[in-house]
């Protein structure tokens, strides 16, 4: 940063010179000796793809880096040199003027904890809060609570897993302010969270962060989130900072190859469907579930229902055409998944019926062997999370012969199947030098990539694809979203599970919405899209992100 | 209500489970080489009048079901008869041996938690570095070796060489007696503290890599709170189903242990039964310790209660 006046340089809240962050066994640079700073009230993002090395940089400002890492260069905080402290001058300095807001909502809080023991320990970790009695402890508990809109008097004496992931990021966020920061970072606070909910933390946090003036430095891989949320933005690539602007000049005019990438991988949700359908909505359906509902035994809602709201079923009726890839959306707890699971014979419906290629997969369990062998074969799901899907024991190759194996009655010889092996590679885009590679070595993308290949293997009818891309960064989605039109290029029918209409507008042609297990709008994609009925479905067009600040509301 | 009627429920699978251990236990007269009689009559002088008092006593020309019936009803009310070894009462015997077995078990219990658990704790978060490598190599080697050995070797140094300890008796008086029993609680603990050790590290280490503890320490919470709340408490679940899997093991290796130090418990009860055949009390020490592992699992499930809200919520609603 050349010709910055001391004084003002002196005068930033947050001033980074040359942070570099390196794996100390392997001596790799991770964090490769980056600049920027965060003024007084500003919020700032951090854009960039997963290993870019962003929330390493959260890290290392706290001190909070994993062992096995280590952080050189300056950090200023408020005009005082931080990077040279000890642990016990950083931990006076954490939670208390540098506050962090981490990822998932899931693992965050502690779950034996209660909500409000969170608030209490950390009010009660600085000198002031220390020689509060228990009654203005409450009360300030309850006033912090109200700051991020919870104003039920319960939720203090709730245990996490009793709250719903978008409650529960509100407390994360209510206890990461708690010692009233002057900077807040916060790592992909809405990543692990779908899109309804995502809005509603993003406005929170904007709105929080002004009327606090507090400096927010946010860390995301979502450039629309970035745009709508932050007023200057830093595109991080490869451990370096390599594009700052601000939004609208980013918009229009990036100089850096790779933000242009980002800009375009960031899907418009004006994007319809490329390839428009084979087959028209009247040729004979694929799939039907008539009337279909799911209830959980009670011990089984303890365990979800309490934190995601009722996930059953009831009265569902939806019809897949051959050819036309149905979408299905709802935010988390809409039943979505339980669908899935049912047609799928992971879960045995309380009633109703799903017809599928002449059998009955309502009563999975009593279908005949031969039944249940084409059953197989003619459904097949990709999930969501790509970092457990693949048996990380066994190779890639290994991975698919077994499915091929699975598929066929008959053997095949050892050349024909390393042959479809290389095949079903090249379907997914994945060059043939990976079959003899294991899951470990791959990165998400790849790995859904290889999930997708798996279930090609079957020759299936149907593929389900459970929220597939939601755990992926935007640039890899884009490039699994190539796959999969692919795929239905092919003449496989998508059954399409997401919360994010974006994706669902690219891949779909039907959508039917799903909210608390029952179905409130079908129709083809874009007349559910462009004229939507259900206030529902309006929430969740809402919550595509649009880039633009009025999204969040206000200004 | 709920958590009468969960241990309601618990208790009645005791009892099921002792009913099923005192069939075996009850076998064991029936598997012992001799008759029947000739096994209860021990070393007494063997004369028809007392053989025929035997099959008296203990129905022994009724049919095997309700000698077991007898035998059952008789242990239930306590009245547990006569070794027949020394012609003592057993339910005095036990009474006699019992507390200082407990108090040696219960005492090594507490050197074993106390130890174990923090030097665990320690190994994980400090998970690669030298004080995780040493406690690491100590716990292998405390797992390793017999506890008679180490009985020995401790009997040697503190009782003998430094004469720190005492070398034999139980002592009166609870100060006393705790001065007494330190090294055979030391022997007896050594074991079950180093896998303890081992189980919290593992957890440990799981732990305090997750993220509610970095979002403690982001917080700037004290380190006895990021420690105490979230590293241990989070690390005790396995901890306490393994503890109360090691506690039942402290009243069988107290056999070998009292043996080394002389301690009159349970433990060189039972040696000195099983040498002899005596039979009768042999049968109520399985009982005993049956009693003592089933015990020790349902703490450890109440442990688990007590810690985990999650579990909490499913058994209470």
């Amino acid at each position: 940063m050349p010709d910055v006046d001391p004084r003002q340089r002196a005068d930033r809240l947050l001033d980074v010179e040359g942070l570099t962050v390196t794996h100390v066994g392997s001596g790799r640079l991770l964090v490769d000796g980056i600049g920027f700073h965060v003024e007084r009230g500003e919020s700032v993002a951090l854009v960039g793809e997963s290993g870019s090395g962003k929330s390493l940089t959260a890290r290392a400002l706290m001190a909070l880096l994993p062992r096995g890492l280590a952080a050189r260069g300056r950090v200023r905080f408020d005009g005082n040199e931080v990077s040279a402290h000890g642990e016990r001058q950083m931990m006076s300095l954490r939670g208390q003027h540098l506050g962090l807001l981490m990822q998932d909502p899931f693992t965050m809080l502690n779950p034996l904890t209660t909500a409000g023991t969170h608030l209490a320990e950390t009010l009660r970790s600085t000198t002031e809060g220390a020689s509060l009695d228990r009654s203005a402890l409450d009360a300030d508990i309850a006033r912090r609570l109200e700051e991020v809109g919870v104003v039920d008097p319960a939720v203090p004496d709730k245990y996490p897993f009793e709250l719903s992931g978008g409650m529960r990021q509100r407390i994360a966020l209510a206890t990461a302010l708690a010692k009233d920061p002057e900077l807040l970072i916060a790592d992909e606070p809405t990543a692990a969270l779908d899109t309804t909910t995502q809005r509603e933390v993003l406005r929170l946090l904007r709105r929080v962060q002004r009327e606090r003036e507090m400096g927010l430095l946010l860390i995301t891989h979502d450039l629309a989130v970035a745009f709508s949320l932050c007023e200057r933005i830093m595109v991080m690539k490869a451990g370096r900072i390599v594009e700052v602007a601000d939004p609208a000049t980013l918009r229009s005019s990036a100089r850096d190859p790779y933000t242009t990438r980002l800009l375009a991988a960031d899907l418009s949700f004006s994007d319809a469907r490329r390839e428009p359908a084979a087959r028209s909505v009247d040729a004979p359906p694929l799939l039907e579930v008539r009337n279909l509902s799911k209830d959980f035994p009670r011990p089984r809602r303890l365990r979800r229902a309490a934190a995601q709201g009722a996930s059953a079923l009831a009265d569902v009726s939806i019809t897949v055409t051959e050819g036309r890839s149905l979408g299905l959306v709802g935010e988390s707890g809409s039943g979505k998944s339980t669908l899935a699971r049912c047609i799928l014979g992971l879960e045995t419906p309380t009633s109703g019926s799903i017809r599928l290629d002449g059998l009955e997969l309502g009563r999975y369990g009593s279908l005949a062997k031969a039944e249940l062998r084409q059953a197989r074969g003619a459904v097949q799901c990709v999930f969501q999370d790509p970092y457990s899907t693949l048996n990380p024991a066994h190779s890639i190759s290994f991975i698919l012969t077994e499915a091929i194996r699975h598929r066929e009655t008959d053997e095949l010889s050892r050349e024909e199947e390393e042959q479809e092996v290389l095949e079903l590679l090249d379907q997914v885009g994945l060059p043939a030098t990976f079959a003899g590679r294991r899951p470990v070595a791959l990165s998400g993308g790849q790995r859904q990539r290889v999930a997708i290949a798996r279930s090609l293997a079957m020759k299936p009818r149907l593929l389900i694809c459970d929220e597939a891309l939601s755990a992926l960064d935007v640039s890899v989605r884009a490039q699994v979203l190539d796959v999969l039109e692919a795929v239905q290029a092919r003449g496989v029918t998508l059954l399409f599970i997401t919360h994010d209409l974006a994706v669902a507008r690219k891949v779909t042609d039907d959508l039917v919405v799903l909210y608390r297990g029952k179905v409130v709008e079908a129709g083809t994609t874009a007349e559910v899209l462009d004229n939507a009925q259900h206030d529902h479905t309006r929430s969740l067009l809402a919550a595509v992100p649009t880039g633009e600040p009025a999204w969040l509301g206000g200004r | 209500m709920r958590l009468a009627l969960w241990l309601g429920g618990r208790l009645a699978g005791i009892a099921l489970t002792l009913l099923i251990v005192s069939i075996l236990v009850f076998g064991i007269l029936y598997v012992t080489p001799g008759s029947a009689e000739q096994v209860l009559l021990g070393t007494r002088p063997s004369s028809p009048e007392t053989l025929a008092a035997i099959r008296e006593r203990y129905h022994l020309d009724e049919s095997v079901g309700s000698q077991y019936v007898h035998w059952l009803s008789s242990a239930v009310r306590l009245d547990l008869g006569e070794s027949v070894r020394s012609g003592q009462d057993i339910s005095t015997m036990l009474s006699e041996r019992m507390p200082v077995t407990l108090f040696l078990a219960a005492y090594a219990a507490l050197i074993a938690g106390v130890v174990g658990i923090p030097a665990g704790l320690v190994a994980g978060i400090r998970s690669g570095t030298l004080t995780d490598r040493a406690i690491t190599v100590a716990t292998t080697i405390c797992v390793s070796a017999p506890s008679f050995v180490v009985g020995f070797l401790l009997l040697y140094a503190f009782g003998v060489a430094l004469d720190w300890f005492p070398n034999y008796g139980t002592g009166g008086g609870l100060v006393d007696r705790a001065w007494h029993l330190t090294l055979p609680a030391v022997a007896l603990a050594l074991a079950p503290m180093a896998i303890l050790a081992r189980q919290t590290r593992a957890s440990a280490l799981k732990v305090y890599h997750q993220d509610f503890t970095t979002f403690a320490r982001a917080r700037g919470l004290p380190r006895r709170v990021v420690l105490g709340r979230y590293a241990l408490r989070n690390s005790s679940l396995p901890v306490v189903t393994t503890a109360g899997l090691v506690v039942g093991y402290f009243l069988t290796g107290t056999v070998l242990v009292e043996q080394v130090f002389a301690v009159p418990g349970i433990g060189t009860l039972m040696i000195e039964s099983v040498s002899t055949k005596d039979v009768l009390v042999v049968q109520m020490l399985a009982l005993v310790i049956a009693l003592f592992m089933l015990s020790a699992n349902l703490l450890a499930d109440l442990g688990h209660l007590a810690l985990d809200p999650r579990v909490r919520k499913g058994v209470l609603g």
